[in-house]
């Protein structure tokens, strides 16, 4: 058993009540001053790198954003934590498909990405690989023909 | 350092960061964009006063569209920077907030301050701040009940005089005519006076009945208002959220029903953590994407602090052995949780209990105070380990929840910043006819060149362990 004096214990017992109250304040306080001088807080606050990765997370506003200096053709790294473990190597569409949301794809070509034939094979087995309906639904809206998937290689 | 040093340094340092946070979210499309529209092609602050009067059958808001002409008019005189001052002003009203809390506290010894590092978890963790925080409309009116209703209550724990009543009746009509749950600063200010602090007098109480009195008289034979009835909004009723519709069908012939369980659900809320809006989330069917470790640790700390408040309100004075509740903050946290749950009673919204879920920290930091002296003298020596290691427990939960609002805040940037794609042309229709749009490309460009921010990045099961998905 811990023997604890009335001396120690006082200060333990207002350390346990004051401590998380004091990490929390310096944590934020100085995330605070981070994001006033530089528009960047130091805690929960990433920010997507590249135009896939903005795709990948449903990251609109980047994507309309970074779509003005960025090749919306070109594979980048990206990570998706909430649909892949690891990072993949992908481009703007094929992110907009990993995103699961229709809604994104069409952004992302509305922004300058190209979709020939090729592509939207790729795209479209990228989204049976998923089995999201509503991405695979959105691209038969523009190629209904029969999927045939054999050869493609799916990038993650 | 001393404890007042301290308790400053740690307001400062909290108030930076929920400001900061707040400051970073941009003007939102819904709720905001069309308000500032109408409000900035009205010709002056009189004009937009009486486009408030007139604004809506049920809601007498009309500092709401004076406030914005006025944000506007700074906005326009410093080259059209609309979320520098609306988002300024917002973060402003949020720092204020956190200065006057610690104010009316005024922690003086070590106890005090260490009491004053949990209520402030309490505060910024609760589930009723982070409305406060997260979205304007375009100002966020429930922020500014809470702190009239602080302000309120610290004039009447003052010294008073004719100023101190002046300030008080000034308050009153400001905040009733912010928003309906201005009409607590009434409440607030009585249950202080009954509980014996006198800094606002009772002539001043007398002309704020009196002011509530023209209110109600403007109110339904001026302008012919009348009352929110069923169905008006979305409201939750046992582990649903039901629609207008559902309402409606289900509560068309009961309204005092629905109007009964709100009300009461409303109370709830603050010291309990729920319901939310009405709905009973924590049991509603097992969600696996949410696992119920963020009700636990919600409902356990909000459980904690509520015994901790319970026992503090239990006890009896030293010196002349009357019951805590009597006391001025106690007291004011009733009336606040009771008249704001009333005035909530069409429909549940955490918004409308924010500036009880103050007070409820404030009657915290008392409680917490008071609870540490007495651990402190009467805890046997067997069991003071495991006192420690329980209080580390429970302020560490309260901890998880504070920083739990800034991940909702950085959250509310990234979905205020999506908007001004998603609800734009051509994915949605304009949130505003293109010919009276003459603020909303501003604030378009504007929107996305702020806050990025995407809480999608982060490890996904941060969010559900703060109950989001």
């Amino acid at each position: 058993m811990i023997d604890l004096t009335a001396r120690r214990f006082r200060v333990l017992v207002t350390a346990a009540i004051a401590l998380p109250g004091i990490v929390v304040a310096l944590l934020t306080g100085l995330s605070g001053v981070s994001a006033f001088l530089a528009d960047r807080p130091l805690i929960l606050a990433p920010v997507p790198r590249t135009a896939a990765e903005a795709a990948g997370n449903r990251d609109v506003a980047d994507v309309v954003v970074m779509s003005e200096a960025t090749d919306m053709d070109r594979p980048a790294p990206a990570r998706i934590p909430l649909r892949l473990h690891e990072p993949a190597m992908l481009t703007p569409l094929e992110a907009a498909v990993v995103s699961e949301r229709a809604y994104m794809i069409r952004l992302v070509r509305d922004r300058g990405a190209r979709l020939d034939a090729e592509r939207l094979r790729t795209l479209r087995c990228i989204a049976q690989a998923r089995k999201d309906r509503g991405t695979i639904a959105y691209l038969a809206e523009i190629d209904a023909s029969p999927l045939n998937c054999d050869g493609v290689k799916i990038p993650y | 350092m001393s404890p007042r040093a301290a308790a400053w340094l740690l307001t400062a340092l909290l108030a930076l960061a929920v400001s900061a946070s707040v400051f970073r979210i941009p003007i939102q499309v819904s709720d905001s964009a069309e308000i500032l529209e109408s409000v900035d092609a009205t010709p002056s602050v009189t004009a937009a006063f009486v486009q408030g009067l007139q604004a809506s059958r049920t809601m007498l808001r009309p500092m709401r569209q004076t406030v914005t002409k006025m944000l506007l008019a700074a906005a326009h005189a410093i080259g059209d920077r609309y979320n520098l001052v609306f988002r300024g002003f917002h973060a402003a009203a949020a720092a204020l907030l956190i200065v006057l809390f610690t104010y009316v506290a005024r922690p003086r010894d070590w106890s005090g301050v260490a009491a004053l590092c949990f209520a402030m978890l309490v505060l910024t963790g609760l589930h009723t701040f982070g409305g406060m925080m997260r979205e304007a409309y375009p100002v966020n009116h429930f922020l500014l009940i809470a702190i009239y209703g602080l302000a309120a209550f610290a004039l009447a724990e003052s010294r008073g005089g004719i100023l101190v009543d002046a300030a008080a009746c000034v308050i009153f009509v400001v905040a009733s005519l912010t928003l309906e749950s201005g009409l607590v600063v009434l409440a607030i200010a009585i249950a202080a006076h009954v509980s014996g602090a006198r800094g606002i007098s009772r002539n001043a109480l007398v002309a704020m009945a009196a002011l509530a009195a023209g209110y109600v008289v403007l109110r339904v034979a001026g302008l012919h208002m009348v009352g929110n009835t069923v169905g008006e909004r979305q409201t939750g009723f046992g582990t649903e959220m039901l629609t207008t519709s559902e309402l409606r069908a289900r509560f068309g012939g009961t309204p005092w029903l629905l109007y009964a369980y709100t009300i009461v659900c409303s109370m709830l809320t603050v010291p309990f953590s729920q319901p939310v809006a009405g709905q009973w989330t924590a049991f509603a069917p097992w969600d696996p994407l949410a696992p119920p470790l963020f009700f636990l640790n919600d409902i356990g700390t909000s459980l904690a602090a509520t015994a901790v408040i319970a026992w503090y309100m239990a006890r009896r004075r030293p010196h002349d052995g009357r019951r805590r509740w009597l006391d001025p903050a106690p007291l004011a946290m009733l009336a606040t949780l009771a008249g704001s749950a009333v005035l909530s009673y069409a429909y549940a919204k955490s918004e409308i209990m924010s500036a009880a879920g103050v007070f409820y920290a404030l009657v915290t930091y008392l409680a917490v105070r008071e609870l540490a002296e007495v651990l402190i003298t009467k805890t046997r020596p067997s069991m003071r380990a495991t006192v420690v290691l329980a209080v580390l427990f429970v302020s560490t939960a309260w901890g998880w929840r504070a920083m739990g609002l800034q991940y909702r805040l950085q959250r509310g940037a990234f979905e205020a910043r999506s908007e001004w794609v998603l609800r734009m042309p051509p994915y949605s229709g304009p949130p505003i006819p293109s010919s009276a749009a003459r603020l909303t490309p501003r604030l378009h460009d504007e929107a996305l060149h702020r806050g990025r921010t995407n809480p999608y990045l982060l490890w996904p099961p941060y969010a559900r362990l703060w109950g989001e998905n």
